[in-house]
């Protein structure tokens, strides 16, 4: 079973970064495991960014075969989403923060 | 007919003939002989009861149920959770810097992407006041010249109320040549309302002479002085039922204004409120008149000043000192800091901004003067002394400082900065707007928006790096020096009236960031402002600092925004 004090320490110090909004972790099924947000936002990101995700990787894999990807960042507007991708059979998660870095800067 | 006649007599045969008589006798009484009786009886068959019942099968239930998809959903991950705990360990460390690279970038790109946020929301204008337009909620029969504006007055003056709900408007003209025999008006809207009748002032006082200029009481929110243009001084009170006049100035006293009054202030001073002790009678009025006296009143003594000022400076080339007419006056006002916005402004502290003696006046001949209030105790019992014996009063100069670059035109709007004591702007019929620092003669910045007259100019009271610009072309010119490419252009533009008329008077709302008021010749329109102008950037004052300070402002501006 899944040492869940442990996670939640990480999911604590990742928090304390400037501006971070929520932290999700999606499974390879597309799947959120664990999340920070409220449950609409949370499936929501799940979907969306498991999609993309995959398809950045398809990307990078297909113009190189031995090349992987191995984080995404997202700047938009007003947030920075970033993934941290995990494409090992046993344990394939994404690791998803979103943050609005002029936040706390103000 | 005669045959029955006789027949009858045929049936009673047995009847003697002889006396013609037939007796019946009566049976009236007489018992009837019946048929011999005999007993009868019927009878019925015997009911036979039978009991029968009848039954049906017995029921069944049966039920069907689908899977809870989101509790189905749910159950696997517990089962596929196996590994994340590595995972995440692996990639935490990765995000953490992701995050801090993502904050320090976050920081060095700010300014560019400021510059891709370019498009400007526009403003938009939320009410349209006006006494003089068709009053559409209330069928007036008796409409009187107070509902067509038959003089053709314009606003002269825009004021808010301390609280930030009330804007007052001053009626009068601008084109008066000579006497006035113009009625003016000051209107005031309470837009907290719920419903805000656009054609009908919530208070109107009409006073004799076009009213050119108005100002709240900057902590009573029912008090407002205006100064018309035969140089009186009014105060008005618009808590009080029926006449709402508190006080006027004595029209034939030597010392009082002789031309129309220009700007009305109200500035705090210490020693009132140490003697009266009450906010509202901690402040002063200061006006300026279009005859170059700067005079200080009490105003709940509003009879006579409690001190004046003539603005006297030599011409160039001309040794003797004479008066320069007025166009516009402002205070500076001791830097506040963004933080500190927030607060209460309540307190003495704070109205400290406005203690500060030194203020700047734009002249009709195109020079500012920086002028220094330093009023005391003993030159105000001189000058009361002086009244008293009806002498002539000699008033002295406040001027200090006189040798900015002029403007080639009157000097109609100067403002000072609320977050920088020395920095002020100054707009001219000229069509330029300049950012001045009153420590150097020149201007730091020289913008010309438009080539028609620019009749006022004010900053932002919570941006220090924005300022909007009036002019007599109906457009209000907003700059956003945070925000300025290689040249320094308005990044809004407010059409007030889309008739071109020009706009005299406007006003930021000190309390509430997104409403600013402009006024024109048609009435005042009320604007809702973007958020990118109203919301304090980052580094903004440092910036503003900088700009005081900097040898080339326009240069510097440029650098700031490329760094």
């Amino acid at each position: 079973m899944v040492d869940v004090a442990a996670v939640d320490e990480t999911f604590k110090r990742l928090q304390s970064h400037k501006g971070v909004l929520g932290i999700i972790v999606i499974n390879a099924d597309g799947i959120a495991v664990r999340t920070t947000f409220d449950n609409d936002l949370t499936v929501q990101y799940a979907a969306l960014v498991s999609h993309f995700t995959v398809k950045a990787r398809s990307a990078v894999k297909k113009l190189d075969g031995e090349n992987d990807l191995r984080f995404l960042r997202i700047r938009s507007k007003k947030h920075e989403i970033m993934i941290a991708p995990e494409f090992e059979k046993s344990h394939e998660y994404y690791l998803v923060v979103v943050q609005d870095p002029s936040q706390g800067t103000l | 007919m005669k045959e029955e006649l006789v027949e009858v007599p045929k049936d009673f045969g047995d009847a003697d003939p002889s006396d013609s008589r037939v007796d019946v006798p009566s049976s009236w009484k007489a018992s009837l002989k019946t048929a011999g009786t005999k007993s009868v009886s019927t009878e019925t068959k015997p009911l036979v009861y039978e009991m029968a019942a009848t039954q049906t099968g017995g029921s069944n239930t049966t039920g069907t149920q689908t899977d809870d998809g989101s509790k189905a959903s749910k159950a696997p991950p517990k089962v596929n959770a196996s590994g994340m705990m590595e995972f995440v360990k692996k990639v935490e460390s990765m995000m953490a810097g992701e995050l801090h690279k993502a904050a320090e970038e976050h920081e060095v790109l700010e300014p560019f992407t400021r510059a891709a946020e370019d498009e400007q929301e526009p403003a938009v204008c939320i009410h349209y006041l006006s006494p003089f337009q068709q009053d559409m909620t209330q069928q007036d029969l008796n409409a009187t010249s107070t509902q067509i504006n038959k003089h053709r007055l314009v606003v002269t003056c825009i004021s808010w109320s301390c609280t930030g709900q009330t804007v007052a408007a001053s009626f009068g003209r601008y084109d008066v040549v000579g006497w006035c025999t113009y009625p003016g008006a000051l209107t005031t809207w309470n837009l907290g309302r719920e419903e805000v009748n656009t054609s009908r002032a919530d208070h109107r006082i009409d006073t004799d002479t076009c009213l050119m200029s108005c100002a709240f009481h900057p902590a009573h929110p029912a008090l407002i002085a205006g100064g018309t243009f035969n140089g009186e001084v009014y105060v008005w009170d618009l808590s009080q039922e029926g006449d709402p006049q508190r006080g006027r100035s004595d029209v034939l006293l030597d010392a009082r204004h002789t031309e129309p009054v220009i700007a009305v202030t109200w500035q705090y001073n210490l020693s009132d409120a140490a003697k009266y002790g009450t906010k509202d009678k901690s402040y002063r009025l200061v006006t300026l008149g279009a005859d170059g006296r700067v005079l200080t009143w009490m105003w709940h003594k509003l009879e006579a000043p409690v001190y004046g000022y003539q603005l006297l400076y030599p011409q160039p080339g001309i040794d003797r000192k004479f008066v320069w007419g007025g166009a516009c006056m402002a205070f500076q006002r001791e830097p506040r800091g963004v933080s500190q916005q927030s607060e209460s402004k309540g307190n003495a502290a704070v109205h400290g901004g406005e203690m500060a003696g030194t203020f700047l006046v734009g002249t009709e001949g195109g020079k500012i003067f920086k002028c220094y209030n330093d009023v005391n105790d003993a030159s105000q019992k001189d000058f009361a002394k002086q009244l008293e014996k009806a002498e002539r009063v000699e008033m002295r100069t406040p001027v200090r400082e006189a040798n900015y670059t002029p403007h080639a035109g009157a000097v109609f709007g100067v403002d000072c900065s609320p977050f920088q004591r020395e920095l002020f702007l100054s707009c001219s019929t000229d069509g330029s707007v300049r950012l001045y620092s009153s420590l150097r003669m020149q201007p730091l910045l020289h913008l010309e928006p438009t080539a028609s007259y620019l009749f006022a100019v004010q900053f932002s009271p919570f941006r220090p790096m924005v300022f909007a610009a009036a002019g007599g072309d109906g457009f209000v010119y907003m700059y956003d020096l945070m925000r300025s490419q290689d040249v320094i252009r308005p990044v809004l533009t407010l059409d007030t009236n889309g008739m071109r008329k020009p706009v005299y008077a406007m006003a930021f709302n000190p309390r509430k960031h997104d409403v600013f008021a402009t006024g024109d010749a048609t009435g005042i329109q009320v604007w809702k402002l973007p958020s990118s102008l109203t919301s304090v950037r980052r580094g903004e004052e440092a910036l503003l600092r900088k700009t005081a300070v900097a040898d080339d402002v326009a240069e510097m501006l440029r650098k700031s925004h490329g760094k």
